[in-house]
């Protein structure tokens, strides 16, 4: 009994100091609601932010991105690039599934296999992965990735792929994931329920590598109605809400119960302009034929870029949402160029640059835009072709729904439009990559280059670039890649979208350049 | 009866079949969904890898046979986005919203008749007044904007009911639905009573309208004269004759909820079908797009025909009419 006694004391003594020593934890439950739609819980089945979103929390990855896209050490703890082609990774030790077996240097082999070839999957990881040639495990923390070409961005893709582990995926399909059974992690919650459309539910993994994080369970809901997710946030039904409107937040700012987070985003939107000898819909003042496309002039792409008022797209129309641009990265970011500045807003230069040129009177220019993809895409293309209108250029406007949109920007029948493009990678040779270089299909280069832009310097420069692995000489190539972009006006880049968030004030959150919203960014409030 | 109801069903085969047509065809020449649905930097063979999957690069009238041939075997397509069979992923969504649209009818039965048959029978006090002052309202009033107002009101002033979403769900017949539960019930409060606000105006005017005809025939003032009491007269002789057209009214109401309530299940995050076909049109989703046309044509055609045999139930004569043909 004695014995007992002590027993029961030295266990409760030991209960205590166990609680003293432990980081403050929160009893509360986080609530979440986005408003893009998840789809499924396989984290390599579809490529989209919320599909991102919904795995992020589950399942690690190799590398991680802070929220201001630069990169940080997960599962992997360091990397090095041992030659031109081979990169080494040491991983983290003492890491466990959810499950409980130990996380091995085999599952990240495993992961890079089965995520690009997840059966009917629309496509997307096998685009991070395209550059990984071969995984060779070395011991169970050392994995050697050999790349078909140098491969600097190699870090920056794998900071997309979710590591699952070989012992639950070999034999788990896409149903599996959706029904729970093989959503098994080393992230740090754990799945505890899914319900299509409607909400992800989470509990906290306590044996997670991490810092211990504050929430015991975390439900992620889906509203895809800006007006209902800002009623859930004022009810106090949620206590984060991501993209609320951008007519919302003076009022939302105001409320002190509540509190806005923003931070510049990755998307850059831009004006593409068609190169190609006869651009579909340009012609003459009158609606004649002309010899050349105007657009190959580069004095004429300099006056549209002119002629256009960014400060008042930004302020006005975006309502704040906007950051005015003339890249399309924003300041901090790997390979920003500080000498490129947001061209004026100078009608009267433009309209001399026009005369230059040899088009006094104008030309004939159809505008075309998405109406339902991008905050506020519609308007901003009419009022692009109300700037150019007041350059003299007769212009009308198109705005499509994205799903048919979608399909006009691939062909090169696309002469001028509003386009939006994400570097997810937070450096600017992804867009030079697949934006401006010459489009080649066999070696995937220029895959999003919808005005067929070709400038073989440019090409050279960036083709260096993307095969230096190191990064101050890459970066350095790279920022002359931007301003040679700029000096050709290659494309017109207008702003850079602001992501917004709205919380309860008894929580904060670090803002993310990728649009992701993460419980183990959200705090409570001190 | 039975050669009635079979040349009902060849019918509604035919419509169908009509309807595969015209809504495959329809779906297909919409945009390109490889386009949206691939990352804008995939490469040429990552691209055609999901052309050959979802089996977009054969001919369209392949495409269609091989669907029809799906189809006779219970298989509408695979959704492109949630890689599950697309009536699965419909299905799934059911419940959510048969229970919402269900519980609307419900309350435009329960408080429409009642206030229709008042207004009818005192069409000059001046509740009946009111009400019919208040029809207009429900008649008028834009959807979502009385969705956002009753949010503002009863969720976010007065914190009595849940913004948005669904509530707990108990498991019943193998399907999830809420209405058991208490959390469940004060979720659906608010869109089933937004949804149900146009239908309650819609079936007092009916019925008071059916009222108003009714009362001065004869055989009413000969039931009143055989000395009935009004209740009587009330509930067998006016509301049995006047129920013909309430009963296709809420027919065709019921079926256009299920189908088309998709600005109240937005507004409110309620997870049915409305608020998925928005979202697969939004991303080209084709199979669960035709799917959720074909299962909304058998849900119109079936209600048709329980409103047809409700007919046969309320007036003899459709009953007559139909065994004097076979």
């Amino acid at each position: 009994m004695k014995r007992l006694n002590r027993l029961t004391r030295l266990l409760m003594a030991s209960a205590i100091s166990v609680a003293a020593f432990a980081p403050a934890v929160s009893a509360d439950p986080l609530r979440i609601a986005i408003g893009g739609a998840f789809t499924s819980m396989d984290p390599h089945f579809y490529n989209a932010t919320p599909n991102h979103t919904v795995a992020m929390h589950i399942f690690d990855r190799l590398i991680d991105r802070r929220p201001d896209t630069s990169l940080a050490p997960a599962l992997a703890l360091s990397w090095e690039a041992v030659s031109d082609t081979e990169w080494l990774f040491h991983l983290r030790d003492g890491v466990t599934w959810h499950d409980g077996e130990p996380f091995t240097a085999d599952d990240v082999a495993f992961t890079y296999t089965r995520a690009r070839d997840v059966p009917n999957s629309p496509g997307g990881f096998g685009g991070f992965l395209r550059e990984v040639e071969s995984v060779e495990v070395i011991d169970d923390l050392t994995l050697k990735i050999t790349t078909p070409v140098p491969a600097p961005n190699l870090p920056r893709n794998l900071a997309f792929v979710p590591i699952i582990s070989r012992h639950v995926g070999e034999t788990a399909t896409t149903e599996d994931y959706n029904a729970g059974t093989a959503v098994i992690g080393t992230g740090p919650y754990r799945f505890v329920s899914y319900a299509p459309s409607d909400r992800v539910e989470y509990a906290r993994n306590d044996d997670w590598w991490g810092e211990a994080q504050p929430w015991d369970t975390v439900t992620l809901r889906m509203i895809p109605s800006a007006g209902a997710r800002v009623a859930a946030l004022l009810s106090g039904d949620v206590d984060v809400i991501d993209t609320p409107p951008s007519g919302d937040l003076e009022r939302l700012r105001s409320d002190d119960n509540l509190a806005v987070y923003s931070t510049p985003g990755m998307r850059v939107m831009y004006v593409g302009l068609n190169q190609t000898d006869s651009a579909p819909g340009v012609s003459g003042p009158n609606g004649e034929a002309l010899d050349t496309n105007p657009l190959q002039d580069p004095r004429v792409r300099r006056a549209l870029s002119l002629a256009i008022n960014r400060e008042g797209l930004a302020t006005r129309l975006m309502q704040g949402a906007a950051v005015p641009t003339g890249q399309w990265l924003s300041e901090g970011q790997f390979s920003y160029a500080p000498s490129v500045e947001v061209p004026p807003y100078d009608v009267a230069a433009a309209q001399a640059l026009l005369a230059e040129a040899g088009y006094p009177d104008g030309f004939t220019l159809p505008v075309f835009g998405p109406n339902d993809r991008y905050p506020g895409d519609a308007a901003t293309t009419q009022a692009l072709a109300q700037m150019w209108a007041r350059l003299g250029l007769r212009t009308s406007v198109d705005s499509q729904p994205w799903s048919t949109y979608s399909g006009i920007t691939g062909t090169g029948e696309l002469s001028v439009g509003l386009l939006g493009w994400g570097s997810p990678t937070g450096e600017a040779g992804y867009l030079l990559t697949n934006v401006l270089h010459t489009r080649d299909a066999d070696a995937g280069t220029g895959i999003f280059n919808t005005g067929r832009y070709s400038n073989p310097e440019l090409d050279a420069l960036v083709d260096t670039a993307m095969a230096t692995l190191d990064d101050a000489e890459r970066e350095a190539l790279l920022i002359q890649a931007v301003e040679m972009v700029d000096a050709d006006t290659a494309m017109i880049p207008l702003f850079m979208l602001i992501n917004n968030w709205a919380t309860r004030s008894t929580v904060t959150i670090d803002a993310r350049r990728d649009e992701r919203t993460l419980a183990i960014d959200i705090h409570p409030a001190q | 009866m039975i050669s009635w109801f079979g040349s009902r069903l060849i019918q509604a085969l035919l419509v169908m079949l009509a309807m595969t047509v015209i809504v495959f065809i329809g779906v297909n020449v919409v945009g390109d969904p490889v386009a949206i649905l691939i990352p804008p930097d995939a490469t040429a063979a990552e691209r055609l890898r999901v052309v050959q999957a979802f089996g977009l690069d054969r001919p369209l009238w392949e495409q269609y046979f091989s669907f029809l041939n799906g189809v006779l075997h219970g298989d509408l397509g695979r959704s492109y986005v949630y890689n599950q069979p697309a009536l699965q992923v419909i299905l799934q969504r059911l419940p959510a919203t048969m229970e919402l649209a269900a519980s609307a009818m419900l309350v435009a039965i329960v408080i429409g008749i009642p206030l229709g048959l008042y207004a009818g029978l005192r069409p000059d006090s001046p509740l009946a007044k009111l009400f019919m002052a208040g029809s207009v309202l429900g008649f008028s009033l834009p959807t979502f904007w009385v969705g956002l107002m009753l949010i503002m009101i009863f969720s976010v002033n007065l914190g009595w009911l849940p913004a948005s979403g669904r509530g707990e769900t108990v498991e019943l017949f193998g399907m999830r639905w809420s209405f058991l539960t208490l959390d469940g019930l004060s979720h659906l409060a608010l869109p089933a009573l937004n949804l149900a606000l146009f239908k309650i105006a819609l079936v007092m005017r009916l019925v008071r309208a059916g009222v108003r005809e009714v009362l001065p025939q004869d055989y009413i003032r000969y039931a009143r004269a055989r000395g009935l009491r009004e209740g009587r007269v009330i509930w067998v002789h006016v509301l049995k004759n006047i129920l013909i057209p309430v009963v296709t009214i809420i027919g065709l109401e019921f079926g256009s909820v299920i189908a088309f309530s998709i600005v109240t299940e937005t507004i409110f995050a309620w997870p049915g079908m409305g608020k998925l076909i928005i979202d697969s049109i939004n991303v080209l989703d084709r199979p669960v797009m035709v799917a959720y046309l074909m299962m909304i044509v058998v849900i119109f055609v079936v209600i048709n025909l329980l409103v047809d045999l409700a007919y046969t139930l309320l007036d003899p004569r459709v009953r007559l009419a139909a065994r004097g043909k076979s």
